[in-house]
């Protein structure tokens, strides 16, 4: 079977004044469908340059991304912004909710900027949000709503437009030890049922409910 | 359906900022209004100048005697009193284009009636001149051909003047006395208003030219049949050129001027003075809406200010539509409908508050005020171009932002 990602040479540079830096060094690496991965680090190792790559936020200064067959980087910047639509879904350490819209618009956002809009949307947003759990708290807008609740919003929003590869960076970061399980328990239900998780973090109680650990130090893999 | 979510989302983030929103569109308000009021404020100037018009009467041309020259210098038109009830006569039979030709004398006089008096314009002329003037009766009647033959001593009085010697009570019927003589009102006039330069056309009495100068007007004067002006109306106003040159012709051969002698009388067209006046109105007017519409682009930078601030602001929400699948275009589509609403919510407010000063002035300067609509959808149509203008750039910067870098700084 071929892997969902395939990460060839992936080389990223960045300019600071006359000094460039090098956020990659030569990173390859394959998910396979169904893996739930963990990307560790020390700050500045590059683990969120990495999932920036891999989410098709950033672009690569050299190397070769695949998605299934698809080579990312050869694509217009629309097609980029139909992958981020429709096959990725993020999760981020602050929660990113938009703070004026309800946990159910928040939720509908991806859905808004699907290029076949659906005939009900809002059904589809609201059992994304009854399947992590917020059947009840859907017109609350965030600030509403607690740490965790919040990062269940942002996975519901993840997942609505079902996805192939989730990814997420440090999604536990600004949560207790608690609600930071219960989101890792979420994660690992939503990769049972197929999805491929793909998660940042520099806690390693996080990184062991993952099935791998990449570690990455300055740049480069030294442990997969 | 993408476009009324896009209009509600812009609704949505228009509201979030009220303050900052109203703030933004003060200068579109602004400009509107002032294109609004400064547009009803000439329009309505114009309207009475039309008014005014209308109310000389059509295709009329205005035959004066010329000016004195004394020792090279010329004097004022009409110190020479070189024209006779004759020329009037002369010119109605000559000139085929001329529909009626009255002979006009006329003298500021007073007048009294009981123990009021009144100093009006006493006008002597022949029943032609309501004709010429298209001056309608309010009550009575007209004096006729035979009464003026007949030198009858009867008054056709103004509005003004049956206001002010009878105040109230009618005049039909009463007399006015004019130094030794007494003239008995047989009509009343319908109100006419300012001519275009401003004088009061309703302040008049009107008695037969005979009588006028028989009794009242000119008695001083060597030839009796002198006249101070005649009023010409043509059959259109196509032959009114024509009609200048034949009435020329006529007076010049009644006057026996010859070859390069300058004429002895000078003929007005009056409705191209009032188009004059027109036209130069309709410029000042242009002149002062342009200036007006330049408030409204200062508006616009105002706009484009708070747009490009809001983009910046924003970027944490730009980074997140764009992690979760908007387009550049989309982001784009977004903060230009933004603005282009801000600006016609502007134009709306601008609107009211043009409409609302327009209905105040006339109350309270007591100018006229002509409100045009279709100047106000034009406003508001521009405001929304404005709108347009001046988001492009914000949200061209929206649009291209870098969607990695926007979630890093967030």
């Amino acid at each position: 079977m071929r892997s969902l990602v395939t990460l060839d040479h992936i080389h990223k540079q960045h300019r600071l004044g006359d000094q460039i830096v090098h956020a990659l060094l030569d990173v390859s690496l394959k998910i396979d469908r169904g893996e739930f991965v963990a990307i560790m680090g020390p700050s500045g190792s590059g683990k969120s340059t990495l999932l920036s790559i891999l989410g098709c936020l950033d672009h690569p200064s050299r190397g070769r991304y695949l998605l299934d067959d698809e080579d990312v980087f050869v694509q217009s910047k629309v097609r980029l912004s139909e992958l981020r639509n429709r096959r990725i879904g993020f999760i981020f350490q602050n929660f990113n909710l938009l703070p004026r819209l309800t946990a159910l618009e928040n939720v509908g956002l991806p859905l808004f900027y699907r290029r076949e809009p659906l005939r009900n949307p809002t059904a589809r947003a609201r059992a994304a949000l009854e399947q992590v759990g917020l059947g009840g708290r859907m017109h609350h807008v965030p600030a509403q709503l607690s740490g965790g609740e919040q990062q269940r919003v942002a996975v519901a929003r993840a997942i609505v437009n079902g996805p192939d590869l989730l990814l997420a960076d440090e999604p536990t970061g600004a949560l207790d030890t608690s609600t930071r399980d219960a989101i890792l328990a979420l994660l690992g239900e939503l990769q049972c049922a197929g999805l491929t998780v793909v998660l940042v973090t520099h806690d390693s109680e996080v990184a062991a409910c993952a099935w791998r650990t990449i570690r990455l130090r300055d740049g480069a893999i030294v442990g997969n | 359906m993408r476009t009324f979510s896009y209009i509600y989302l812009a609704f949505r983030s228009v509201r979030a900022h009220i303050l900052r929103s109203i703030l933004a569109v003060t200068g579109i308000v602004i400009g509107v209004a002032a294109v609004l009021i400064v547009v009803a404020v000439a329009e309505g100037a114009r309207a009475e100048i039309s008014r005014q018009i209308n109310s000389l009467g059509s295709n009329l041309l205005l035959v004066q005697p010329g000016a004195q020259v004394a020792q090279g210098v010329r004097q004022q038109a009409g110190t020479i009193l070189s024209l006779t009830a004759g020329d009037a006569i002369a010119v109605a039979r000559g000139v085929p284009e001329v529909v009626v030709a009255a002979p006009f004398v006329g003298e500021q006089k007073t007048t009294i009636s009981g123990d009021l008096n009144w100093s009006t314009l006493v006008a002597g002329v022949t029943p032609g001149f309501f004709e010429a003037r298209e001056w309608r009766l309010a009550e009575g009647q007209l004096f006729n051909d035979d009464q003026v033959a007949l030198a009858a001593k009867i008054a056709v009085i103004g509005r003004t003047v049956a206001r002010e010697l009878f105040r109230g009570s009618d005049p039909l019927g009463r007399f006015v006395r004019i130094e030794r003589s007494s003239y008995l009102v047989i009509g009343t006039l319908a109100e006419k208003g300012q001519d275009f330069t401003g004088r009061d056309q309703d302040d008049v009495m009107f008695i037969p030219l005979s009588s006028a100068r028989i009794f009242t007007i000119g008695r001083s004067q060597a030839n009796l049949d002198v006249v101070h002006s005649i009023l010409v109306k043509t059959e259109s106003a196509q032959s009114m050129p024509a009609a200048e040159t034949a009435i020329a012709r006529v007076l010049r051969q009644r006057h026996k001027i010859v070859g390069r002698k300058a004429d002895d009388f000078r003929i007005q067209n009056l409705i191209q003075v009032a188009q004059t006046r027109d036209r130069a109105y309709r410029q000042f007017t242009l002149l002062v809406s342009t200036l007006a519409g330049i408030s409204l682009l200062v508006g616009g930078i105002g706009v484009m200010n708070i747009m490009l601030v809001s983009v910046t602001e924003r970027i944490n929400e730009i980074g997140i539509r764009l992690a979760f699948g908007a387009r550049p275009q989309d982001i784009r589509r977004q903060f230009l409908l933004e603005a282009v609403l801000l600006c016609t919510i502007g134009g709306l407010l601008g609107l009211i508050v043009g409409y609302a000063c327009a209905r105040v002035v006339p109350w309270a300067l007591g100018w006229p005020i002509e409100f045009n609509e279709a100047m106000a959808l034009i406003a508001v149509a521009c405001s929304s171009l404005v709108g347009t203008v001046f988001g492009l750039l914000p949200a061209e910067r929206a649009a291209r932002l870098d969607p990695a870098v926007v979630l890093r700084s967030a």
